[in-house]
C-alpha cells in the first residue's frame, strides 16, 4: 500500500519535475546565450512534443536593441520560429537563417509575436519525444 | 529530455515513468534513453497530439526598461517617489505582498540605475523579505544577496543580477503552479514603472520621449490583461483586472494608426524594425491616464 502511494505521488509530481527540468535547462543552457543583453523578467518555457506550437506576445520599445532567443532541448530537433507583426506580416523566419536568435534595433515601438513550431518527425518506435522550449527576450540600450 | 507513452496500464505507466524520472533527473540532454519500447497505437498518439493546445505566453517588458529611459531623459534621482520600505510590514495578504514585491522590484531597478547603493540594498532586502513571506526564498538566496553586495559598484552587473533574480522568482512561481502570484508581481512591477514615468511627465511636461513611452504602454497593457486573464482561474486576479481595464479604457479613447512593420537591414547586417501602428493620445487623455495610474498605485502601496 505504501509503495503504491509513493508511486502515485511520483506520478503527481511529474509535471512539476518536468517544469523544474525546464528551469534548470534555461538557467544553464539559455540565459548565458543572451550575452550582454539584460534578460526580461518573465519565464516563458514549456515542455513541447513534435507538432506542438507556441507563441509569445511582446512589446519592443523604440530606441532599444533586443535579442530574441529560442532555446530548445536537442531532442526536439530543429525548432522553426518566426517573428510577425500585429498584422501577421512576417519579419523574420528561422528557415532562412541557421541561428537560434535574432538581434534587432527598434525605431518605433512595436508589438511582435514570436511563433514557435516543433516539426513532426518520422517516428517508428511510437515514443513521443518531449523537451523544453524557452523563449528569452534580452534588451540593451541602443548601441 | 523525456518521452511520452500512451495506452499503458496505470501501474506499468507508473513504473516506466519512475524509471524515466531516474534518467531525466541526471540532467542528460542527449537524445538517448533507457526507454526504448512503448505500446501505443499510431491513432492514439495522433489523438494525443491533436488534443494539445497551442501554448501562449505573454512577456511584459521589465520595469528596468522604463526606469532606464527615466534616467536617460535627464531626470534626477528622487527617493521620495518610491514606495517606502517601512510599509513592508503592512502587507499582510498574499495579494498585497505579491503586488508590492513587484513594486519594490521596480524601485530596486530605479535605485540601481541611478547608482544609489544604500537604497538598492534596502529595496533588495525588502523584496527578499516579501519573497520569503510568499514562500519564494530560493530566488533571493544568500549567494544572490552576496553577489549583489559585491557588484554594487558595477551598475551593469547589478542590473543583470536583479533581473535574473526576478526571472528566477517568476520561474519558481510558475513551476509551483502559483502563476496568479507571478501575474501580480509582474503587474506590480509594470504599474510602478508607469507610475514613475507619470510623476516625471507631471514634472517635466508632455511631448517628450517619456510621455511617448507612456502612450506606448497600451501594447504592454493589452498583454498584461491577457496574462492576468489566463491565470485568473480562482478569481484572485479579479480586482487587478478591474484596475487594468480602467487604464485600458483611457487608452481606448486614444487613436491608433494602422500600419505594418518595416524592416531595414544596414550594410553591416543590422536589422531595425520601423513602421507599424502609431499610438496617439490627447493631452487630456494623458492627464487622465496619469491620474488613474497614481490612484491605482496609491491603493496598492496603501
Amino acid at each position: 500500500m505504501e509503495r503504491k502511494a509513493i508511486i502515485v505521488l511520483l506520478i503527481m509530481m511529474l509535471p512539476v519535475l518536468a517544469f523544474s527540468q525546464c528551469r534548470r535547462f534555461t538557467k544553464v543552457s539559455c540565459i548565458p546565450a543572451l550575452g550582454e543583453y539584460v534578460p526580461n523578467e518573465n519565464f516563458n518555457s514549456a515542455v513541447l512534443i513534435p507538432g506542438d506550437q507556441a507563441e509569445l506576445m511582446m512589446t519592443f520599445y523604440a530606441g532599444q536593441d533586443y535579442r530574441v532567443l529560442i532555446c530548445t532541448e536537442d531532442i526536439l530537433g530543429a525548432v522553426d520560429y518566426t517573428l510577425t507583426d500585429e498584422s501577421g506580416k512576417k519579419i523574420f523566419d528561422s528557415k532562412h537563417m541557421d541561428v537560434g536568435f535574432m538581434d534587432f534595433s527598434v525605431a518605433k515601438t512595436q508589438q511582435v509575436k514570436v511563433n514557435l513550431s516543433v516539426p513532426e518527425r518520422p517516428n517508428t518506435n511510437q515514443l513521443i519525444h518531449e523537451g523544453c522550449a524557452t523563449v528569452l527576450i534580452g534588451y540593451k540600450e541602443k548601441g | 529530455m523525456s518521452y511520452r507513452i500512451k495506452n499503458l496500464s496505470t501501474w506499468t505507466f507508473a513504473v516506466l515513468m519512475t524509471v524515466s524520472l531516474s534518467f531525466s533527473s541526471c540532467g542528460d540532454s542527449s537524445a538517448d534513453s533507457a526507454l526504448t519500447q512503448a505500446y501505443a497505437s499510431a491513432d492514439e498518439k495522433t489523438e494525443e497530439q491533436a488534443s494539445r493546445v497551442k501554448k501562449i505566453f505573454y512577456a511584459i517588458p521589465a520595469p528596468i526598461e522604463m526606469v532606464s529611459l527615466i534616467q536617460e531623459v535627464g531626470s534626477r534621482y528622487d527617493y521620495s517617489l518610491l514606495n517606502k520600505v517601512e510599509k513592508r510590514s503592512q502587507y499582510n495578504t498574499a495579494k498585497s505582498k505579491a503586488i508590492n514585491l513587484g513594486i519594490y522590484g521596480a524601485d530596486l531597478s530605479y535605485t540601481s540605475v541611478f547608482d544609489q547603493n544604500q537604497e538598492s540594498i534596502l529595496y533588495m532586502s525588502c523584496a527578499k523579505q516579501l519573497a520569503d513571506e510568499l514562500g519564494v526564498s530560493s530566488a533571493f538566496s544568500d549567494e544572490t544577496m552576496a553577489r549583489i553586495e559585491e557588484n554594487l559598484d558595477n551598475r551593469d552587473s547589478l542590473l543583470h543580477i536583479i533581473t535574473q533574480t526576478f526571472y528566477e522568482l517568476d520561474a519558481y512561481l510558475k513551476e509551483n503552479d502559483r502563476s496568479n502570484i507571478s501575474a501580480q508581481v509582474i503587474t506590480g512591477g509594470w504599474l510602478e514603472g508607469l507610475y514613475l514615468a507619470s510623476k516625471m511627465v507631471q514634472k517635466f511636461g508632455k511631448g517628450n520621449e517619456l510621455s511617448t513611452r507612456m502612450v506606448d504602454q497600451q501594447y504592454a497593457l493589452k498583454d498584461l490583461i491577457a496574462l492576468n486573464e489566463a491565470y485568473n482561474k480562482d478569481g484572485s486576479l479579479d480586482e487587478v483586472l478591474v484596475d487594468l481595464r480602467s487604464l485600458e479604457a483611457i487608452y481606448n479613447e486614444a487613436g491608433n494608426d494602422t500600419g505594418s512593420v518595416d524592416t531595414q537591414v544596414d550594410k553591416n547586417g543590422k536589422v531595425t524594425l520601423g513602421g507599424g501602428p502609431s499610438a496617439v493620445m490627447s493631452d487630456s487623455s494623458l492627464d487622465r491616464l496619469i491620474a488613474k495610474t497614481i490612484e491605482i498605485r496609491q491603493k496598492y502601496v496603501m
